[in-house]
């Protein structure tokens, strides 16, 4: 199957990678919005507690502000809060960092340094966010909010959003095999009964769901078809059963008129006449005959009759029956074939093809015949092959034609509708006929389903 | 004796044809021309064998045939059809006929299926071991024939076509029946296969015995007898 260019494939594809892009969406928007979110409260915390310090400052001098700041880390037990006073004069006056850390300017509105905080035990660097602030005496301030929880608690969401990446992969490939074998299912059930119908079981119809959906309507459709089908085929029957019983009856009569006449007639000349009139109603007959069998395999009639048919016997035993013709003319008939061929068939049906084909063998062959047959995957493969001028390419579809003959003269005897039948028989078995070339010569190869089922043969 | 026969047909031409030619060989023929009536002359009185057409007014053949075997009556029947798809034939055959025959017919066929429908309904058939006509003598166990004494070397399918010559001695055997009797097969071979297997035969049986035993009956087929 050309995967690439199946639908199926394809919504399956599209399924899957629209889940995937929404569940990468939905974790990206979470992702960013708790990040954010949680630099926005720390940086808020370090504001207003900036804020604080410095309306003490302003209001009350450097010494309340230090107070302010000692005070607000004795009431921090969390220890998450980080402060800096400095005075004008570079002396450190409160807070819990030593020194005003390196590469801090004046006036930071959020930086994310890594530092040790004084009294902190062990000592050990924590990240942190900070803003500071410089007042017009040259008073410094610091304030900031370790963030190195929060920031493990957003490595935690994103190995969290990870996991749940890869948690929806296999659910969101889950979810596109699932809605492609729904798809499937229902086309299944269409093509079980297109198939069923195809090789015999015209009664066979696609189940609706009832949901009236696009299925369902495609269902409609193809079952209102299959009715006028089989409507067709009954009807096909009635016109060939009917044709036959109107043709023949003339025909039985015109028989019966003739050989009275025979009988009583003792005139040689008028005897040949009479003889030759019957000859040529048999012809008709057979041409007839041809006829209808052609038509009713080609409306599919008879397949409900098909038993196991062994190939290799049945080409033996026409071996046999053509064998000592054959010889007679000069030419040899092989069989090349494996036992346990099995085909469903009708050995009359079948035997009459092969008849016709190896009758045209004898008259347009060379002096060698070989029926074969073998297996090939789930067919079986018969061939009637002859040494002779065969037929050339741009000739074989007109032979195939009912009533062609391809030698103008037509010099030879025969009704011109031995390969139009047998590939109409062909067609009938759920096989096809094909004309090839086997240098020299024809090869007409009936490619027909192998029988699976292991009934015995009948033949 | 003489044989009597039904004939259900509704076609006036081939119903005349048939009882004349029946007639000539030494039949009795009631004669019907529907179902009903062909079921009331079959019941009512005895006859040898029916020639049932399939398609009749009033009652169709095959209800003809599903009647008269329901009733218990188990004459020899042969239906002539219009219908002659193999299909055909089968469902004629397995709805209880014990031949079957598509129209348009030679009469010499319908006349040579007859007479050997007749000959079975007359008496069960032992199992043969030999068979013989005239100086001609063929052993069915070790497969072998003789021709006056002298062996005579047959292949398998040669053998089989003698020994039903040999069961049917006499009669008439038409093609179609050795295509059928001997192949198992009943459908038309254009070119006439049959022909060359006789003429074979014929030269290992007849070239060296005093007299010809397989005989050519024209229009009809073959048949093996010690009279020509």
């Amino acid at each position: 199957m050309r995967w690439r260019h199946s639908v199926i494939w394809r919504f399956a594809a599209l399924v899957f990678l629209m889940q995937i892009a929404c569940v990468l969406l939905a974790l990206g928007a979470v992702h960013q919005f708790t990040s954010r979110s949680v630099d926005q409260a720390s940086r808020e915390v370090a504001v207003a507690l900036r804020d604080d310090i410095a309306a003490t400052y302003a209001a009350a001098g450097i010494d309340a502000a230090g107070a302010t700041v000692r005070a607000r880390i004795a009431g921090d037990p969390a220890g998450t809060s980080v402060m800096l006073l400095i005075g004008p004069d570079g002396r450190r006056i409160a807070g819990n960092l030593a020194a005003w850390p390196a590469g801090i300017g004046w006036a930071e509105s959020w930086r994310q340094i890594d530092l040790a905080r004084s009294g902190q035990k062990p000592r050990e660097l924590q990240t942190m966010g900070i803003v500071s602030t410089r007042f017009p005496d040259g008073t410094r301030l610091l304030t900031g909010h370790v963030v190195e929880n929060d920031l493990r608690f957003g490595g935690y969401l994103e190995a969290a959003l990870i996991g749940a990446v890869l948690l929806a992969i296999p659910l969101a490939g889950g979810a596109a095999l699932l809605s492609a074998a729904i798809i499937r299912g229902r086309l299944r059930s269409i093509i079980d009964t297109a198939d069923a119908v195809g090789t015999g079981d015209m009664q066979r119809r696609i189940l609706l769901s009832g949901s009236d959906d696009m299925f369902d309507a495609l269902g409609e459709e193809i079952n209102a078809m299959l009715d006028r089908i089989t409507a067709l085929v009954d009807e096909m029957r009635l016109v060939t059963d009917g044709l036959a019983h109107d043709l023949r009856s003339p025909l039985t009569r015109m028989r019966a008129v003739l050989d009275n006449a025979l009988r009583q007639s003792r005139d040689e000349e008028a005897i040949a006449a009479l003889a030759k009139a019957l000859d040529e109603g048999d012809t008709l007959l057979r041409m007839l005959d041809a006829a209808l069998l052609i038509s009713r395999a080609e409306a599919g009639i008879g397949r409900d009759n098909f038993v196991a048919v062994d190939v290799a016997a049945l080409l033996r035993d026409f071996q046999d029956m053509y064998g000592a013709l054959a010889e007679d003319r000069g030419v040899t008939i092989r069989v090349d074939a494996a036992d346990g061929l099995l085909i469903r068939s009708h050995r009359e049906i079948f035997g009459q093809v092969l008849s016709n084909l190896i009758d045209n063998a004898l008259k347009y062959g060379g002096d060698m015949i070989t029926l074969s047959a073998w297996r090939d995957g789930d067919a079986v493969c018969v061939t009637v092959t002859d040494n002779g001028p065969g037929i050339a390419e741009e000739r074989r579809i007109e032979a195939l034609r009912r009533f062609a003959r391809l030698d103008a003269s037509r010099h030879i005897a025969g009704a011109g509708l031995g390969l139009s039948l047998a590939a109409a028989v062909a067609h009938l078995h759920g096989g096809t006929l094909t004309l090839g070339d086997a240098a020299p010569g024809l090869r007409v190869t009936l490619t027909l389903p192998a029988d699976t089922a292991q009934s015995p043969p009948l033949a | 004796m003489s044989y009597k026969l039904l004939l259900v047909e509704d076609d006036a031409t081939t119903a005349d044809y048939i009882v004349k030619g029946l007639v000539e060989e030494g039949f009795t023929v009631d004669r019907a021309d529907n179902g009903r009536d062909g079921l009331f002359l079959a019941t009512e009185a005895a006859h040898d064998a029916i020639i049932l057409d399939r398609m009749l007014p009033g009652m169709d053949g095959m209800a003809v045939l599903a009647a008269l075997r329901a009733a218990g009556i188990g004459t020899p029947v042969i239906i002539l059809s219009a219908l002659a798809t193999a299909d055909d034939r089968v469902k004629g055959l397995t709805g209880g006929s014990d031949d079957y025959l598509a129209k348009p017919f030679a009469f010499a066929e319908l006349l040579a299926r007859l007479r050997i429908m007749l000959r079975r309904g007359g008496g069960g058939q032992a199992p043969e071991t030999r068979l013989s006509c005239a100086d001609l003598e063929v052993d069915l166990l070790s497969r072998k024939a003789k021709r006056g004494g002298r062996a005579i070397d047959l292949q398998p399918r040669e053998f089989r076509l003698l020994d039903y010559l040999l069961r049917h001695q006499g009669e008439v055997v038409t093609r179609t029946m050795l295509l059928e009797g001997v192949w198992d097969y009943h459908f038309d071979p254009g070119t006439n296969v049959i022909d060359v297997h006789i003429s074979r035969l014929r030269r290992k049986i007849d070239e060296d015995g005093d007299r010809p035993l397989i005989h050519t009956v024209r229009g009809a087929g073959y048949r093996l007898s010690e009279q020509g």
